[in-house]
């Protein structure tokens, strides 16, 4: 710029250097932050003087494809406010610990001299040990030392151990793929000990339990550039600027590249300014208004106008052309399960024919067998396990035929059940006769055609279908989704149209962007399911630019395959301790107590599955190994291995066998039949990375009394009339469960307020570690800018240490290796997900009690708690012989194990004489991962690719040839983020700069979904799917207040407003992390307010910024009101998370005592169908399957406050 | 002709996400201090709102700005006689509780409580007295309509529209908002330098940035008052006003000013314009119908020969010919005119600009009166009490212009002193862009109509591409294009920039303190 | 005031910077301890050790009266503990006339350093005894000598009619002397009329070449105060404090207060008029009344 001197002369501008003295630094670090926001952004952390002084983006992604905008700069509001944290009063220093507990543990110590018998001592006085339990959350911490926390802590764990067992060690810790390693350090620990972690991702209810029922996926989306590839994009329960704000550009970008936007959301939301039309539904009625669409969709464009592409599509890639039995029941007809290969009299041998299925050739009209079933995936000869049309007999190419229509045998009135207007309707169904190998003649249908019945399309059939868009009374048409939706029928119809036709001219370019604000209803699986369907059926699954995209939780932890194994030890040892953590919380904070039957609120057709106590569901799912429970058996399992080998038991079998006939004696009891009696409770609980106490914790306050043993808000009173059956009812609930709760944080946020140790650890400008997102494709990591502050030190080495001083300690008190009995459930992506084709269960005598079959499986591990710091730093030689894999793929990598061996590149630890690859430090253990992972290493991409080949008969591995010489490590994500490669581990294509999108792999391929058919499921047909009336897309309505039971208590005070309280995510803070700082709450409104309607505020006479308490029956949140015309009326919106810690006042409504955060007033309500297992995609897998902590449907009364106490 | 050029910054408001990043950076670097604690030199409000501090954009209340005053304009809230009358008691600032009173908590408390019979918690105390204090305001208090009865119906743009429009803006049907992001405006014609009574304001020649002189300023916050904009802010603490730099010293070495650099709605962009300094006086007294194209059109054609040819006898470089050549904020205002500034009609010249936001189309609601339908609702099923029925169905892919939320009027008082066509042209034009990509990367448009769309608002199917470019798909080069500062020659006028070379940074840094 | 503020803080800057140099100086001057530079700078004004009491207290042997962190206490900021009524304190303020000894900008170090001078001088040979200089005018004149014209010289100098050579600032911008033909002068430091029979000329020329008061330190650090100057200004210093008595002191109490109400009245009534329409509350203030308040 010129300097233009007429207007100051420049000695009087000397003064600037100001401001130019203030713009300095010493270096700039890339890191980002380990929060799980799905961001995954690469930050430049600015350091003056030894002291993090600000932030700013990095500017240096490399670029995608060059019709996509750049990825820069990513980063938000909240991210930019991290360094405040470094240096804040609520920073971490130095270990604390509650003084009364360091108290009674010294008193106690100085009696024995024995740290171990001080704290059996301690936990033996119970009213040391509720007085304790008592002071939690109450203030009164202790500085200590480090020497001092790690001997308490190592007690506690040999403690826990010797009485009960090491399944009642805990540990949380949430999402691992913002900080992997750090997540690592922890599970590795307790794996190593036996130890259990909990799941997260079904725990947040980010889990969608749709993508598992119709894919066979834990989750997979398009990372957010492909958005730009959308040409109509749906935005629901997603607020893309609040959640998904470095990404939000992509969408606005589109907008003006030609896309059409439309919003929905009850609220005036963010996002909803990007619309082109906003849609308002009544709160939780998506599904009604998707199933609405889809019927719009099925009769014009599927059935009128037979788009080419639409039915091109569903025939390839989804399960509409299979065979559905139609089975009579009573006087009726239903639709009942796929018909099996092996029904029928030509394919009675073939391998697995339990697990494949039929479909008809339509030229011939002969039944056939289509490869890709799970029954294929198994089969001991590979190759079959792919989506071509062709027999897996003879491979003879056929075409499927879609629906019996012209074809048919008869046409058969079946029965359909519609939730919403309680209706059973009859429709006919296109049906033909087969012969089944017994000589028997059953009803067949296809899934299309029982799906055109559902949705009510008549195509000229007989039947109870509705006459046009304006039957009201007839589902699923425009009209009738107007009672739920509030939404106009032309709405509906214009959407659907411009939907399908841009879907069809742009061959499935229309995507749904959705998030926890759909996902976190009750019936979340069903309302997903609603909006599949319309993707499915106009082929936007697998394409870029179109999909389901769900974006909650960052889940995609891409390098899944080496660190998974990592993680959990599995380098050391085979069996796991993954627990689901919905129904484990739902047992152990008592919260089943508090629930009565799940009839009394879900829509369930009424028959012998739908009865009875959630509760005696989860028993039932554990025994039949569908889902894990951990602590297993009311007997410690060091002591039954003793006694089994007491008893005779030679070897590990023997010891089985031992524990399988105790087991079906019923003289080993499962925890699970009695978790209230003392010995099965859980006693000691690590928390690390995350707010488990209060951020995700559903039912908070029950945590508090149950878990703590401190004070609570909670009323609700146990529901004594709808007891459980199977499990052990005791009339009184237990207080205070937990021995010692440990969290690591680098803040004081409420779970460290209510540990009773709270070690402090490195914050995200501190450590190396890596981060990865679906979001992008990039990988990140984290660097430390500056050491760790103050006396903090990173979680790997706090775990580390955490193992040595146990290991130390078991010198003296757990000197023998012991056996250990792990029990697990039937595992998802392996040939368990082939065992259960109809439900028996042992327990009850009706089969074989066959653990891995009928029954969870039982596996033994040797602990050797002397050693566990040796395995903690090394990395075991498992790797070698057993390779590494994920998601079913596989590889082996023995050779790049020998290099970290041999090459001066890897640190390496020498034991015993053998030496191996060194996992002291973070930095090491970070680049083991991406030495190892498919993702990483261009060679093993190759390989794992070719290991995918073999299993499908496909050629695969040229995919993986163009990166076959990357080797990223960890320094070259210093230097730019990179872009892992494609991978099998994952089902989207990326090569030459493309976009990620979901299923690409699958649909250009042919490789297979990992579900029943190898296709995507329109039709669920596990027996708990057809028992709930969720086998097809239905929808069911959110039940209302008086029966979800919230307010049973509350409400007995007198009249109130009832308000569906909504919790979604905010936009100061990534749950709760951020929302603490001083700059998010000076931009808000200085902490979370409830947020009211105008009219309901008048009412109410609310007026704007007064304080008002948020209750029902769990507990109350006191909060100000933040009134606004933005928000619906009927509902109220606090963005979650806000902490118990700042600025909470007292409750008037709950005598004066402190008031807690947005999960004082949710309480855990769980879908039993989810439970299901050993079934196909239905078969667990940590973090992919299990019924989800929902809290959406919650309900509260709102009043204001007429004193309000700090 | 007196060229002279002019760093400028775009707003694309309708990619702005709200999400405030932009505030943090600028706050991060510039303002996290003792007495800037409520300065905000960047920050972000929703409109429909009252924004920040509470309704600066009624001059009723603050007397910013010019006013007209025969053929040529005084400043409303001083001047020579008012400016002597007011010396020792400046009437219309703002006081402290029109922007908020900067807050923190008692943090320590959660871990220095002593063992208690309930749970400790942080509360708020003021960062001024120290005291507890009631929250009561914020720097971003009515963020996305948060207290709407008291906030967005006060909006000061609201007050040309008739009651059943200002109503209409809350209702469910009409109802939107949107994000204004707001930095110092950098005025052509700035308020805040001709009221100052000290001499401390200046515009820098090179780059055309506002700033106050630190050593010299004396306190008297007549800047405060006379900036309509009210970014100027007093530092309680060093008794000196400060304002937004545009990141001077980032600019200088070629770093993009904080809020840009963070601004991850990819929205902003930042370019060098020249303009026709003779001008100043004759556009800022234009009539107010006039105002913007006036000044516009004293923003001049950097590939003219004539313009080339007296900016470099001003001494412009060659460099910055170049940089407003390429600049992206030139294309955007002068180019294809869809962007407008701020409040014209407070008679600034600011000379930050802004592309005005497309919103959802407007929706009917109509009576459900369905109770029959409602009784045969599953037992089990929550109700709705509400009973209408909305339909936001159109007869075009996107609806149209007329079609959209607000009314028109609204944008018009923010961007065009009232001037409904000029917004409109806008608003047309950004739709013709989006319905002409429509037609190229899907086809599914009528193509007549497409070609007559962008007939009507007189773009070619070029130009409008290039729009989308630089909308769409602009990297950060392409929205960040400014001249080198040529540094050495600044500092060469004062020392040796070789002796600078060595010597640079050796000194005592000291906080700046009261009076300094 | 903001320039007050300023001069204080250059002030504190100087004090550094002087330290430095004197450190600096020592070095090759001769062999002076760190305690006796700040000694001989701030506190030979007022003290002696072992030549009895001036205007404050003979300081020999001062450490075996008073702990080592009393004193650093009391010379840091000898009000601090008269308000926390620390019993020493109290009675010494009294002792002292409530002189206020000024606070005194010096680190726990500083102060140890000039004590060790003290201890060393209180035991040893050498005696430190206000500056002892004869006050003399450049003609030799003493001050007892002095006349009309220096106490008029004195006067004008004081005034700020004659600008002081060096360029310091007037007295009466920040004294006040009640004196014949005066008008009033500053309120912001002492009232320097009985200062000559409190401090008597040593006292006040050591005051004005090496102020104990950071201010005036620094404002005439850098201009000295010539010594002719000094001697004229005790000089009229002297005459003010003998001529007291006979004055009629300023009358702050009845009419002025009075005056002042009415003027006050008159002015305000003014403003009002002219701020008639100035923004008195803030914008939101009924929003604000409406709230509850927080216990």
């Amino acid at each position: 710029m010129s300097w233009i001197k007429d207007l100051i002369s420049p000695e009087t501008r000397e003064w600037e250097e100001f401001y130019r003295n203030r713009f300095q630094h010493d270096k700039v670090v890339r890191s980002t932050h380990g929060v799980n926001c799905t961001g995954g952004c690469s930050w430049q952390i600015h350091v003056k003087d030894g002291i993090v002084v600000w932030e700013t983006q990095q500017l240096d992604y490399p670029l995608l494809e060059s019709s996509l905008p750049p990825y820069e700069p990513r980063g938000c509001q909240r991210g930019i406010s991290f360094s405040w944290y470094l240096y804040s009063p609520l920073r971490i220093k130095y270990p604390l610990i509650r003084g009364k507990l360091l108290d009674a543990y010294r008193e106690e110590k100085a009696k024995t001299g024995d740290s171990l018998l001080a704290w059996e001592n301690l936990q033996n006085n119970k009213e040391k040990r509720a007085a304790y339990q008592k002071a939690r959350g109450k203030g009164g911490f202790r500085r200590a030392t480090w020497d001092e926390v790690l001997e308490i802590m190592a007690a506690a764990n040999i403690y826990t151990a010797k009485k009960y067992g090491p399944d009642r060690l805990v540990g949380f810790s949430p999402i691992p793929a913002m900080s992997m390693l750090s997540y690592a350090a922890g599970s590795r620990f307790l794996q190593l000990f036996g130890g259990v972690n909990l799941s997260f991702y079904d725990w947040y209810c980010d889990l969608p339990p749709a993508s598992p029922e119709i894919w066979g996926e834990q989750t997979d989306v398009c990372e957010s550039a492909d958005w730009y590839n959308s040409k109509f994009i749906a935005v629901m329960g997603a607020n893309l600027n609040m959640t998904r704000t470095p990404d939000c550009h992509f969408f606005a970008e589109s907008r003006h590249n030609g896309t059409k936007a439309v919003v929905f959301s009850p609220d005036f939301s963010q996002v909803s300014k990007y619309a082109d039309q906003w849609i308002p539904l009544h709160a939780g009625s998506d599904g009604a208004y998707w199933m609405a669409v889809t019927h719009v969709i099925l009769k014009e464009f599927h059935h009128e106008k037979q788009t080419p592409y639409f039915i091109d599509y569903v025939k390839k890639y989804t399960d509409s052309p299979y065979l559905v039995e139609v089975v009579k029941d009573g006087d009726t007809y239903k639709p009942g399960r796929l018909v099996r290969a092996n029904q029928i009299s030509k394919y009675k041998d073939v391998e697995n024919g339990d697990w494949k299925f039929l479909n008809i050739d339509e030229e011939s009209g002969d039944l056939v067998m289509p490869k890709g079933s799970m029954g294929h995936r198994w089969d001991k000869k590979g190759g079959n396990w792919n989506m071509k049309h062709e027999d897996a007999e003879d491979n003879k190419q056929y075409n499927p035929l879609l629906t019996l229509i012209n074809n048919k045998d008869e046409v058969l009135q079946v029965e359909f059940t519609e939730f919403g207007l309680d209706n059973k309707r009859m429709r006919g169904v296109p049906v033909k006769y087969i012969e089944t190998v017994d000589g028997k003649k059953i009803v067949v249908t296809t899934v299309y055609d029982l799906t055109m019945a559902q949705y009510g399309v008549s195509r000229g059939l007989q039947g109870d279908y509705p006459a046009d868009y304006n039957d009201k009374d007839a589902a699923y048409t425009p009209a009738w989704q107007e009672i739920f939706t509030g939404v106009d029928k032309k709405t509906v119809v214009q959407f659907a149209r411009e939907w399908a036709k841009t879907a069809e001219v742009t061959e499935g370019k229309c995507m749904i962007i959705i998030g926890a604000g759909i996902n976190h209803w009750y019936h979340n699986n069903l309302i997903y399911r609603a909006g599949i369907m319309a993707l499915m059926l106009s082929g936007c699954i697998g394409r870029n630019g179109g999909g389901l995209n769900h974006y909650v939780g960052q889940e995609k932890l891409a390098p899944m395959d080496s660190w998974g194994t990592i993680a959990f030890a599995k380098d050391w040892q085979d069996a796991v301790r993954l627990q689901q953590a919905p129904i484990w919380h739902y047992i152990n904070t008592c919260q089943y107590r508090y629930d009565g039957h799940f009839s009394e609120y879900n829509k369930v057709p009424d028959n012998e599955w739908t009865k009875g106590h959630h509760a005696d569901h989860i028993y039932k799912s554990v025994r039949m190994g569908w889902m894990p429970f951990y602590p297993q058996f009311n007997q410690n399992t060091f002591e039954l291995s003793k006694e089994a080998i007491n008893n005779g038991a030679k070897n590990d079998d023997d010891i089985k066998k031992y524990v399988l006939e105790k087991l079906k004696s019923k003289e080993l009891k499962y925890s699970i039949s009695d978790p209230e009696a003392e010995e099965n409770f859980p006693r000691t609980w690590y928390i690390w990375r995350g707010n488990a106490i209060m951020g995700s914790m559903k039912g908070h306050e029950y945590l508090l009394k149950h878990y703590l043993g401190t004070h609570s808000n909670a009323i609700a009173k146990d529901i004594t009339d709808q007891k459980t059956e199977e499990v052990k009812w005791h009339d009184i609930a237990p207080k205070g469960k937990m021995d010692l709760v440990i969290d690591l944080n680098f803040r004081m946020d409420s779970s460290a307020l209510y540990s009773d140790i709270i070690l402090p650890a490195a914050s995200w400008y501190e450590k190396a570690d890596l981060n990865s997102t679906d979001m992008h494709s990039f990988i990140h990591p984290l660097s430390a800018a500056i050491a760790p502050v103050w006396e903090a030190k990173t979680d790997w080495d706090i775990f580390k240490h955490i193992a040595f001083a146990t290991s130390e300690l078991a010198k003296k008190h757990f000197s023998e290796p012991l056996k250990d009995i792990v029990t697990a459930p039937l595992a998802h992506d392996t040939a368990d997900e082939i065992t259960q084709p109809t439900v028996k269960d042992w327990y009850k005598g009706e089969c074989e009690a066959i653990p891995g079959k009928t029954m969870h499986k039982i596996a033994i591990v040797e602990r050797d708690y002397t050693k566990l710091y040796d395995k903690f730093i090394t990395l075991g030689e498992n790797i070698k012989t057993n390779g590494l894999g994920a998601h079913g793929n596989h590889y082996m990598c023995e050779d790049f194990y020998d290099e970290m061996i041999e090459s001066a590149h890897f640190p390496v630890e020498k034991l015993n004489g053998k030496t191996y690859p060194s996992l002291k430090e973070d930095v090491s253990a970070a680049n083991a991962v991406l030495f190892l992972s498919s993702l990483t290493n261009g060679e093993l991409t190759v390989r794992a690719y070719k290991n995918a080949e073999k299993k499908t008969g496909l050629v695969l591995a040229d995919l993986g040839e163009g990166s076959r010489d990357v080797k990223i490590d960890y320094k070259d994500l210093q230097a730019q983020p990179r872009r892992y490669n494609s991978s099998p581990l994952w089902s989207g294509l990326m090569h030459n700069g493309r976009a990620y999108s979901a299923f690409t792999y699958n649909v250009e391929r042919l490789v297979p979904w990992r579900t029943l058919t190898g296709r995507q499921h329109f039709y669920l047909d596990h027996e708990m799917y057809l028992a709930f009336g969720e086998n097809l897309p239905t929808y069911k309505p959110s039940p209302k207040p008086e029966v979800y039971g919230d307010l049973r208590e509350t409400l007995k005070e007198g009249k109130a407003k009832i308000f569906n309280c909504l919790t979604p995510h905010g936009k100061w803070h990534i749950h709760s992390t951020y929302g603490d700082t001083l700059r998010m709450l000076t931009l808000s409104r200085g902490g979370e307010p409830c947020w009211i309607n105008e009219e309901d505020a008048k009412d109410l006479g609310i007026k704007d910024n007064d304080f008002v308490e948020v209750y029902n029956d769990h507990g109350v949140y006191c909060t100000r009101a933040c009134v606004s015309s933005r928000i619906p009326k009927g509902v109220s919106i606090v963005y979650h998370v806000p902490e118990r810690t700042v600025g909470i006042v007292k409750s008037q409504v709950r005598g004066n005592k402190r008031a807690g955060g947005h999960n004082s007033f949710t309480r855990i309500h769980l879908k039993p169908n989810l439970l299901a297992g050993g079934y196909g995609q239905f078969t667990y897998h940590f973090n992919y399957w299990g019924p989800t902590a929902v809290n959406r449907d919650t309900h509260v009364v709102i009043k204001k406050m007429t004193k309000v106490v700090y | 002709m007196d060229v002279r050029s002019q760093v400028s910054m775009l707003f694309h408001l309708d990619k702005c996400i709200g999400c405030h990043t932009c505030s943090i950076a600028c706050k991060n670097i510039w303002t996290d201090r003792k007495g800037a604690e409520y300065m905000w030199w960047n920050n972000v409000e929703t409109k429909p709102g009252t924004g920040y501090p509470t309704k600066w954009e009624d001059q009723d209340i603050y007397k910013g700005g010019w006013e007209k005053s025969g053929k040529s304009i005084s400043l409303i809230g001083s001047g020579k006689l008012k400016g002597l009358v007011n010396i020792f008691h400046n009437p219309h600032l703002p006081v402290i509780d029109d922007y908020y009173e900067p807050w923190t908590y008692k943090y320590s408390n959660l871990i220095e409580a002593p063992a208690q019979d309930d749970q400790p918690t942080a509360r708020p105390i003021s960062l001024i007295t120290g005291k507890p204090i009631e929250i009561k305001a914020g720097p971003n208090w009515d963020d996305d309509l948060s207290g709407s009865p008291d906030y967005a119906r006060k909006d000061p743009n609201l007050e040309n529209l008739s009651p059943a429009e200002q109503e209409a803006m809350f209702q469910l049907e009409k109802m939107a908002f949107f994000y204004l992001p707001r930095i110092c405006n950098h005025c052509l014609n700035p308020a805040c330098v001709a009221s100052c009574p000290s001499g401390a304001i200046y515009k820098r020649g090179e780059d055309g940035i506002v700033l106050i002189n630190q050593k010299v300023c004396r306190a008297w916050r007549m800047c405060v008052t006379a900036c309509p904009y009210k970014k100027s802010y007093y530092n309680w603490s060093t008794g000196k006003s400060e304002k937004c730099i545009l990141c001077y010293p980032r600019i200088e070495s070629g770093i993009a000013p904080a809020c840009m650099h963070s601004c991850v709605g990819r929205i902003r962009y930042l370019g060098v314009m020249l303009y026709d300094a003779d001008r100043i006086n004759e556009v800022a007294s234009a009539d107010v119908n006039n105002l913007v194209n006036s000044q516009l059109s004293m923003i001049l054609d950097p590939f003219d020969e004539d313009v080339i040819a007296s900016a470099k006898e001003n001494g412009v470089a060659d460099s910055t010919i170049k940089a407003a050549q390429d600049s992206p904020v030139y294309k955007f205002v002068k180019e294809w005119g869809i962007a407008l500034p701020l409040h014209p009609e407070f008679r600034t010249l600011p000379m930050l600009f802004y592309v005005p936001p497309l919103l959802p189309v407007m929706a009917s609601l109509s009576e459900q009166k369905n109770k029959e339908q409602l009784d045969k609702l599953d037992p089990i099923a929550k109700k709705w009490d509400d009973d209408w029925l909305y339909d936001t169905s159109t007869e075009e892919l996107w609806g149209t212009i007329d079609d959209a939320r607000f009314p028109l009027q609204y944008m018009a008082n923010m961007f065009s002193a009232g001037d409904t066509c000029k917004v409109k042209d806008i608003m047309k034009k950004l739709m013709a862009v989006r319905i002409h990509r429509r037609d190229k990367t899907v086809g599914d448009l009528d193509k007549e109509n497409v070609k007559k769309t962008l007939k009507d608002v007189n773009l070619s199917a070029d130009s409008a591409d290039d729009i989308y470019y630089l909308t769409s798909l602009a990297k950060f080069d392409d929205r960040f294009v400014i001249p080198p500062a040529h540094r050495e020659q600044a500092i060469e006028m004062v020392e040796n920039t070789g002796d600078v070379k060595g010597s640079s940074g050796f000194g005592f840094i000291e906080k700046p303190a009261r009076g300094i | 005031m903001s320039d007050l503020i300023n001069l204080f803080n250059k002030a504190k800057l100087l004090i550094i910077v002087f330290t430095f140099a004197a450190i600096l100086l020592s070095e090759y001057s001769y062999p002076q301890s760190q305690g006796e530079i700040i000694y001989k700078r701030t506190c030979i004004a007022c003290h002696t050790i072992g030549s009895g009491r001036l205007v404050g207290p003979d300081l020999k042997n001062v450490f075996n009266k008073r702990s080592e962190e009393w004193i650093i206490s009391f010379v840091k900021s000898s009000q601090r503990m008269i308000k926390r009524r620390d019993p020493d304190a109290v009675v010494l303020f009294n002792e002292y006339n409530k002189s206020i000894m000024p606070d005194q900008n010096l680190t726990d170090d500083q102060i140890k350093d000039v004590m060790r001078y003290i201890k060393k001088q209180s035991s040893g040979s050498g005696q430190t005894t206000a500056l002892t200089e004869d006050i003399k005018s450049s003609t030799g004149m003493t001050i007892d000598e002095a006349g009309e014209n220096e106490v008029s010289a004195g006067r004008n100098l004081f005034l700020g009619k004659v600008r002081l050579t060096n360029g310091g600032p007037a007295c009466m911008s920040c004294h006040n002397v009640t004196a014949e033909n005066l008008i009033a002068g500053g309120l912001l430091a002492m009232d320097l009329t009985n200062t000559y029979s409190r401090l008597n000329a040593p006292g006040v020329y050591s005051i004005m070449f090496s102020s104990p008061f950071p201010i005036m330190n620094a404002a005439y650090n850098n201009n000295k105060i010539t010594k002719d100057e000094a001697f004229y200004l005790i000089a009229f210093l002297k005459h003010a404090d003998i001529n007291s008595v006979n004055q009629q002191p300023v009358n702050y109490q009845s009419n002025f207060i009075l005056m002042g109400l009415l003027g006050a009245a008159i002015l305000f009534g003014i403003y009002g008029g002219i701020w008639w329409n100035r923004k008195r509350k803030p914008v939101n203030d009924k929003i604000f009344k409406r709230q509850l308040k927080t216990f």
